[in-house]
């Protein structure tokens, strides 16, 4: 190594030497200072665009980007003070003032728990049941339950309001909750190792039971204390059973409970235990026992008998009380409490059921869909109405005096006053009258304690967290928010256990705030952002009718069907952004302090552009920071995107702005996704709908030809959703330099998805087991007379090597899929290493160095489809070391631009060859597709052609060049192929007609015509990835973590991966030995 | 006798090319013993069309403002006559002219642009034989460095220092690039120079690749410039014809070949990275420097891109001597510097002054001082890139850095005046949304800041300003400066801070009283009928296009404020100035009061 003359730099005040070569970013980078960037990228040529990466140098003109400005010697640089803080905060701000989008979904916002609602709905919509129920149970355990309950503010947020009607957000719930509660094992939450912290829960009901359900995830010991008979809270007491089922409930409890959830019911804390005796024996007390006291209507005669209070109604109905209410009831209030009392009399058999409300159906806090099925069931409602006074008319009945109300300003709770109307009181005889107007939380067994509650009887507490000032004391649910709805006390429950595990860590617990963009901070939308939104209707829930259900309490929804589920999450629009966790922008954002809103004006609006198929393209949320553009350019060698238009109004298109799928240049590499920081471009999911979702990765090679490419599977639970490059060493990886992964890498493994692991088929596709299919197989041997194995060149190493080491032991002739018209003595030449080999301490052929010679690169026919990473390496290396490149046969007149000479005759490859010597080439490269070589090798002139070829290579023709001047490289899986054309080699093919057909691996697609028809009857064949069972006898899959393992070599190579599949996966293939 | 006739573009559009065909016409016609040119643009642009008549004893008169019909009375009395015609004669010791000092502009609107051998006339080429016949590369250097030059394409950098910069950088192939990409509005010396003595450019083409050692060039030039475009195209093709271009030029081992490339007209590829990009086949967009173009410049190899009017004044140092030329100007700044003076300027046209020489002087004895005799309030000098200067530093001195510290730049050569009537916030207005709709798109700050730059100032200009605005101005118009790339976003607020900084006031009027002194941004303008001078002549209603103003014939007319679109045509159409345009508090009395007014 030469030695590098290095300068001197002060960083931060530190002294540096450090090569002049490298630019500021690299300089930070090496010396753990972060610079934030959107537009640099390592492998792209410095471009300077977005100014985040902005530095201070005295005597520079600006700010100079240290992503492009290289060390000089002196260079005195400041990487970070605050002005130049506030420079990047105004850059991120002018960035968010034009990036129109959504970072989460106005669904999951809303929910006060901030459930994946997108999530969710995504992975029903991809038939991910299990996922979907595990994704809700992440934010609420209970959603049968809130499934069926919920009023549903997610709803009403839901875009689709814009289109048509809202999704069922709520029915999709209950449907993967029900389904998970039907099957035979539900889902369980992974425990993680006890602590040994105990905690106790004063409540059974959602808040309570929501706590402890996510502090016994954590190891906790949780004690929940339940002054009733059984556990639920308002789930139970508040809520009729035509709405949710008892039964179902405990079902659901049961889900919580069975996770070690220690349970005491009947016990009332203050009276059967004293609360002071609770904070002694545990290290933490939540308290969640709700607001179960009614407030009263502070109007004369609210005492007499016959006025009841419409929470302790329901509570005695659940517990099986029918009370007698007589004809007339009437019930006073606009909640959910009032609604359930009203239906409640209803089905206790009541003539005539009126609710009095004071203000109007505009502002009754009930949910539209309870007062809808209220009114069907005969509940008569009158608005504007509050009662005075309630006097006894003797044999329990009475007269409830009324007002009229008008509405005046609005109150604090931004509703419209009501305000009595003089005079215009009146009068209705009435039998039972229920009031609920309100309810609040029993605090008096806690006033012993300083400051805990207030002069109203409040609990005193954070309201997000519900801490108390008492240390080891939290709250949560009704008794924190007053009476709310139930999904806000899951959500108060989560946050205080949360708030426990904290405190019980000696740390605090905060909600720390996340950055948003928000399509709302642009303007209201309207029908008009949505106008090309197809219409679909929403799903209807099936219920009982009114005239039957009126009279039981049988539960009235009946939940959805798997189709009308699938249907239903169909209607999704996706409105989250895919790239919420990616997002640079946004974590630059959150870490700047950024205001979205702050350079408010003018946007851009483009529409989504939908068109291609594996990429979704959002221009509105492009920061224009060029790196697709350049990654396309630069390292594919294509542009396919580019700038249009000056100024503000620039933006990234396809070519001539046609739609991106049909672009003829763009060869879906992903390269443009996997540089865009935001989420302007984003992969399509390969199930369908496409959600962001938190992955798992998993590190593979591409199987799916022989170059190998480092991937990064990402799966979450079994739904694989994309498939990566995997960068090593920073940032040289994947097939080739600058993580190029060709189209079959990088989109095309949804089959994954596809495969069902350990599920082998008979001939008509009906599932069969493992033990079944092994008979089949053994007993189709034995009635061969002469079988015939058909190896693919696609095989991965191990199972060429069982397929083989199979045939062996039964003495089965073999022949290779696809290379039995092949000469053998093409074996030797497959034998080149393959593109991209970097395995066995070899450098890669293509950047393999021999000083002083002339190079030459031919590229062969149809390399650009088949293997489309060596060919766009070869591109990028022959413009960047200057090596001629010549093309031999059809080549898209895109890619003619790249070559310096092209020869449109296959049959011309004597000739080029010839013509390199003339022209003093020392070195000649030849790559070329192997499926080629196998076409070719089946007609007449272009067997000529290959035998040039040969000849060239093997130093036979003295026109063109000595044989070690010139490298063949084929592509395909051609190291396992050429492995197998030598082991046939010695051992003899086979060209006898066979009787049965054990095909392992797929034929070459381009090969089928010629592929030889066994004449006997049954032909077995297995098959595996990617390729249907069409056709075979007996379908045997291979196993998943073999493709996940990727491409491996032939034994007594070097393995290029880490680990070997199991051997429990390798068991699964019928290769194994246990058949027979 | 021999007849110039200006046909720069100037002149043909004010009607030239008819005065050349009916000069003609009737020359041919009568045979007359007198020769017919064409000829660049003369200069005083305000005066076209312009011909000149040069007579055999050296007499030169110059005609202005002529139609055929003129025309035909100067052909009639003094082709033929003998006579010239004293009333459309304009004298040489007009100010206009005999203020100026020409060495770029010397050979323009005075030879024939299409005729090479008006130029070799001209002592044309004899600075290019001379240097490749007598004198090294460095000492070409050498003299342009003693000569003082500095680009003339804005920011001044010698242009010596410059060459010997590409020099020094070996490789086997390099560029001469001429910048003719002129887009600043209201600028057209580029193209006058073009026009008038393409051949003044090519030489100083040809002498700077010799001096450089570059093989190849290129001019960069806007397809808007279709004449100097032609021009350039004949003059080339002359040039190679006498082997003054191509290979082996005057039997020399110097070859040099120039192609002509369109520009599509983005003002950003004015600047020379973003030009090289386009020459290449690329967007126009800039990119980072270093490296700079003399270290890798066009396709890699280094290159060396001077302005048409640098190149203009090579060939008259090395004919002059660097010395001698030394001497004009100032300490810092050497020679002439030429400008479209525009605006609401009584003389407008093409200039060449000495550096030096102060803005009042320009304005008031060259220009002849403002139209109208209005209050003269501001000079708008460098462009989009420039700044507005007060009337406080009419005195400063046009050079590099007497200009630079007013906050404006010398820029290219525009000069915009600007008269009482003009509104300073919607200068800085109509200056960035024009830089703001040519920004290539690529640096954030430069993209988004100057929009939203834009926006507060098109709200301070509709009335809907707040003074918390100045300050976000402010603030983003530094951040612009601070972190843009190129030259385009690095000057863009210049027009917006120096407006600030000189004419504050004004926008405060705007923000605060909801007034636009110079009456002049429609949305806080008010128009209302005085109702002792109308006389109900009925003329502002028959002109206005909503009937917004009405009344019966001979009663006084009322201008209904709900319908009122502020067009103005009722204002201009009435003779009794009995309308009157009113702003801020008064406009909102007028406002207030309605249909009533």
């Amino acid at each position: 190594m030469m030695e590098q003359r290095l300068v001197e730099i002060e960083l931060n005040g530190k002294k540096l030497l450090v090569s002049p070569e490298a630019t500021i970013l690299e300089v930070a980078q090496q010396q753990g200072i972060q610079i934030p960037t959107l537009c640099h990228d390592p492998r792209l040529v410095p471009y300077a665009s977005c100014w985040m990466c902005i530095v201070r140098i005295p005597g520079a003109k600006g700010f100079v980007p240290a992503c492009s400005t290289k060390v000089r010697q002196g260079m005195r640089i400041t990487t970070d003070d605050a002005d130049i803080h506030a420079t990047r905060r105004m850059a991120l701000e002018l960035l968010l003032s034009n990036h129109y989008g959504d970072c989460r979904p106005p669904c999951s916002l809303t929910c006060p728990s901030n459930i994946d609602v997108q999530g969710y709905i995504g992975l029903i919509a991809n038939g991910r049941y299990r996922e979907a129920l595990q994704l809700i149970k992440r934010d609420n355990p209970f959603p049968v339950a809130i499934g069926r309950v919920c009023p549903r503010p997610c709803e009403e947020a839901c875009r689709r309001n814009l289109v048509d009607q809202p999704v069922a957000i709520d029915w999709l719930k209950r449907f993967v909750a029900d389904l998970d509660l039907g099957a035979p094992k539900g889902y369980d939450p992974p425990l993680a190792v006890k602590t040994g912290k105990k905690v106790a829960i004063v409540g059974a009901g959602p808040a309570g039971l929501s706590a402890a359900y996510f502090l016994v995830q954590e190891g906790v010991d949780v004690t929940v204390y339940e002054a009733e008979d059984k556990p639920g809270g308002m789930f139970r007491y508040g809520i009729p059973d035509y709405r949710l089922p008892q039964n179902t409930l405990d079902r659901e409890i049961d889900t919580i409970v069975r996770l070690g959830v220690k349970l005491k019911t009947g016990v009332r804390i203050g009276r059967d235990v004293e609360f002071r005796q609770l904070m002694d024996s545990f290290d933490a007390v939540i308290l969640a026992h709700g607001a179960w006291k009614s407030r009263g209507l502070r109007v004369h005669g609210e005492d007499r008998p016959g006025v009841i209070a419409g929470i302790d109604f329901l509570r005695d109905v659940a517990q099986g009380a029918r009370p007698e209410l007589g004809q007339k009831v009437a019930v006073i209030g606009g909640g959910n409490t009032a609604i359930d009392s009203a239906r409640t009399a209803v089905r206790l058999g009541a003539r005539e059921v009126n609710l009095f409300y004071r203000r109007t159906d505009v502002e009754m806090p009930a949910s539209a869909l309870e007062v809808q099925e209220a009114l069907e069931e005969g509940v008569q409602f009158f608005y504007l109405v509050a009662p005075m006074m309630v006097q006894e008319r003797g044999k329990g009945l009475k007269t409830l005096r009324l007002i009229k109300m008008e509405l005046g300003e609005p109150d604090s709770s931004g509703r419209r006053r009501p305000i009595p109307i003089e005079g215009s009181d009146f009068e209705v005889e009435v039998d039972t009258l229920i009031t609920a107007i309100g309810q609040y939380s029993d605090t008096r067994f806690l006033e012993s304690i300083d400051g805990l509650i207030d002069e109203k009887g409040y609990l005193v507490c954070d309201d997000q967290t519900g801490r108390t000032r008492v240390p080891g004391l939290f709250a949560a649910g009704d008794l924190v928010t007053g009476p709310d709805i139930a999904i806000r006390a899951i959500a108060g429950g989560k946050h205080a256990a949360r708030a426990v595990l904290a405190y019980l860590r000696g740390e605090e617990y905060r909600i720390a705030p996340e950055f948003l963009s928000k399509k709302e901070d642009f303007g209201k939308l309207s029908k008009e952002d949505y106008a090309d939104q197809p219409r679909v209707a929403r799903q209807k829930m099936k219920v009982v009718a009114p005239a039957k259900r009126k009279s039981d309490f049988k539960e009235i929804e009946k939940g959805f069907s798997e189709k009308q589920a699938l249907k239903e999450a169909a209607r999704c629009m996706e409105c989250g952004c895919q790239d919420v966790e990616e997002c640079k922008l946004k974590s630059y954002a959150e870490a700047y302090g950024a205001d979205p809103v702050h350079y408010s004006g003018e946007i851009q609006r483009h529409p989504i552009d939908q068109s291609h198929p594996f990429i979704s393209r959002d221009p509105a949320k492009c920061i224009l920071c060029g790196r697709c553009i350049r990654i396309c350019l630069e390292v594919q060698g294509l542009g396919v995107l580019g700038y249009v238009n000056r100024g503000f109004k620039s933006v990234v298109t396809p070519t001539f702005s046609m739609p991106f799928g049909e672009d003829p240049l763009c060869i879906s590499c992903g390269q443009c996704v996997s540089a865009c920081p935001v989420g302007a471009l984003t992969e399509k999911l390969p199930g369908g709908k496409t959600v962001p979702l938190a992955e798992r990765v998993e590190e593979g090679y591409c199987a799916l030809c022989s170059v190998g490419c480092p991937v990064e599977f990402r799966y979450h639970g079994s739904l694989m959703t994309r498939v990566l490059p995997r960068f090593q060493n920073g940032l040289n990886g994947a097939g080739g330099e600058g993580g190029r992964l060709c189209l079959k890498g990088r989109f095309e493994h949804a089959f994954l998805n596809d495969l069902q692991p350990g599920s082998p088929l008979d001939g008509k596709g009906k599932q069969i087991d493992w033990k079944q299919a092994a008979e089949r197989l053994a007993q189709a041997l034995e009635d061969s007379k002469k079988p015939l194995m058909r190896l693919s060149p696609y095989l991965p190493g191990e199972v060429l090597d069982r397929a083989l080491g199979f045939a062996r032991d039964r003495a089965i002739p073999v022949e290779a899929a696809g290379l039995q018209s092949l000469n053998f003595g093409w074996a030797d030449l497959l034998d080149a290493r393959a593109v991209g080999d970097r395995g066995g301490g070899e450098p890669h052929l293509l950047f393999e160095e021999r000083a002083g010679k002339r190079r030459l690169l031919i590229l062969v026919h149809g390399l650009e489809e088949a293997n489309n990473v060596a060919f766009s390496e070869c591109l990028a290396m022959a413009r960047e070391r200057n090596i001629p490149l010549w093309h031999v046969g059809e080549l898209k007149p895109v890619y003619r631009r790249f070559f310096d000479r092209c020869f449109p005759d296959v049959g011309a490859v004597d000739e080029v060859l010839a013509e390199a010597r003339s022209a003093g080439t020392q070195r000649v490269e030849v790559l070329l597709n192997p499926e080629m070589v196998v076409r070719l090798a089946g007609q007449k002139k272009e067997r000529q052609v290959l035998q040039a070829l040969q000849e060239a290579l093997s130093g036979n023709n003295k026109r063109v060049t000595g044989r070690a001047d010139v490298n063949l490289t084929l592509f395909w899986n051609s190291r396992n192929a050429a492995y197998l054309l030598r082991t046939l080699k010695r051992s003899g093919a086979s060209k006898s007609k066979a009787d049965l057909l054990l095909r392992v691996g797929p034929e070459p697609a381009f090969h089928n015509s010629t592929v030889s028809k066994p004449e006997r009857l049954e032909e077995i064949k297995t098959i595996h990835w990617g390729w249907q069972a069409d056709g075979a006898d007996l379908f045997i899959p291979l196993d998943i973590s073999i493709l996940l393992s990727g491409y491996s070599e032939p034994s007594g190579r070097s393995p290029r991966r880490a680990g070997k599949p199991s051997p429990e996966a390798l068991k699964n293939l019928i290769l194994d030995g246990k058949i027979g | 006798m021999e007849v110039f006739v200006g046909l720069g573009s100037c002149g043909i559009a004010a009607g030239a090319r008819e005065i050349y065909d009916t000069l003609q016409q009737e020359l041919s016609g009568r045979k007359l013993p007198v020769s017919l040119s064409a000829t660049g643009c003369i200069g005083a642009c305000h005066l076209e069309p312009q011909i000149e008549i040069r007579t055999e004893d050296g007499g030169r008169f110059l005609y202005g403002e002529l139609d055929s019909e003129k025309t035909l009375k100067v052909i009639q009395e003094h082709l033929i006559g003998g006579q010239p015609v004293q009333e459309y004669l304009i004298p040489f010791d007009y100010p206009y002219l005999a203020r100026q000092k020409k060495i770029v502009l010397a050979n323009s609107g005075v030879i024939n642009p299409e005729s090479i051998e008006d130029y070799l006339a001209a002592e044309g080429y004899t600075a290019l034989r001379r240097a490749i016949t007598e004198m090294s590369p460095e000492e070409v250097i050498e003299d342009i460095k003693t000569s003082g030059l500095r680009g003339r394409g804005g920011a001044g950098f010698p242009t010596g220092l410059k060459w010997s910069l590409a020099r020094a950088n070996a490789g086997a192939k390099k560029y001469m690039v001429c910048n003719a990409d002129e887009g600043d509005p209201g600028a057209f010396m580029d193209r006058s120079l073009l026009e008038g003595d393409p051949h003044a450019v090519l030489e100083g083409m040809a002498i700077g690749a010799y001096a450089i050692g570059a093989d190849e060039g290129y001019i960069y030039v806007r397809a808007e410039y279709p004449l100097a475009i032609k021009r350039l195209e004949l003059a080339i093709s002359q040039a190679e014809e006498k082997n003054l271009l191509g290979s082996h030029i005057l039997g020399s081992g110097f070859s040099f070949e120039i192609h002509v490339k369109e520009g599509a007209g983005a003002f950003v590829c004015g600047e020379e990275t973003a030009l090289m990009a386009s020459i290449e086949g690329k967007r126009g967009m800039p990119s980072i420097r270093p490296p700079f173009p003399a270290e890798r410049g066009l396709w890699g190899a280094p290159t060396n891109i001077n302005n048409v009017e640098t190149l203009g004044n090579i060939a008259p140092i090395l004919r002059m001597g660097a010395s001698a030329y030394a001497v004009i100007g100032t300490e810092k700044s050497k020679g002439t510097k030429v400008f479209a003076l525009a605006g609401k300027i009584k003389h407008g046209g093409m200039i060449e002054v000495p550096m030096g020489i102060t803005l009042r002087e320009v304005i008031y004895e060259i220009g002849g001082g403002i139209q109208g005799d209005k209050k003269f309030k501001a000079v708008q000098l460098g462009g989009p890139s420039g700044g507005c200067i007060s009337e406080s530093l009419l005195d400063v001195q046009v050079d590099y850095d007497s200009v630079t510290a007013t906050g404006a730049i010398m820029g290219s050569g525009g000069m915009v005046v600007m008269d009482e009537t003009t509104c300073m916030v919607d200068v800085a207005r109509y200056f960035l949304s024009f830089t703001q709709s040519e920004s290539c798109g690529k640096c954030t700050f430069c993209r988004m800041g100057t929009k939203r730059m834009l926006e507060i100032l098109e709200r301070i200009t509709r009335g809907e300003g707040k003074m918390s605005d100045l300050d976000q101005l402010e603030e983003l118009a530094l951040k612009v400066k601070q972190s843009s790339l190129c030259g385009l976003g690095q000057t863009a607020p210049n027009p917006v801070l120096t407006t600030l900084k000189y004419f504050r006031e004004e926008y405060i009027e705007h923000i605060q009283n909801k007034a636009c002194p110079a009456k002049h941004c429609r949305e806080l303008l008010r128009f209302r009928v005085i109702q002792e001078a109308c006389t109900g002549c009925t003329l502002c209603a028959k002109v206005c296009p909503t009937q917004a103003a009405t009344g019966e014939r001979k009663a006084v007319h009322r201008i209904d404020q709900t319908l009122c679109i502020k067009c103005g045509l009722c204002y201009d159409a009435c003779r009794f100035n009995a309308i009157e345009i009113t702003t801020g508090e008064v406009a909102a009395e007028v406002a207030a009061t309605g249909v009533k007014a």
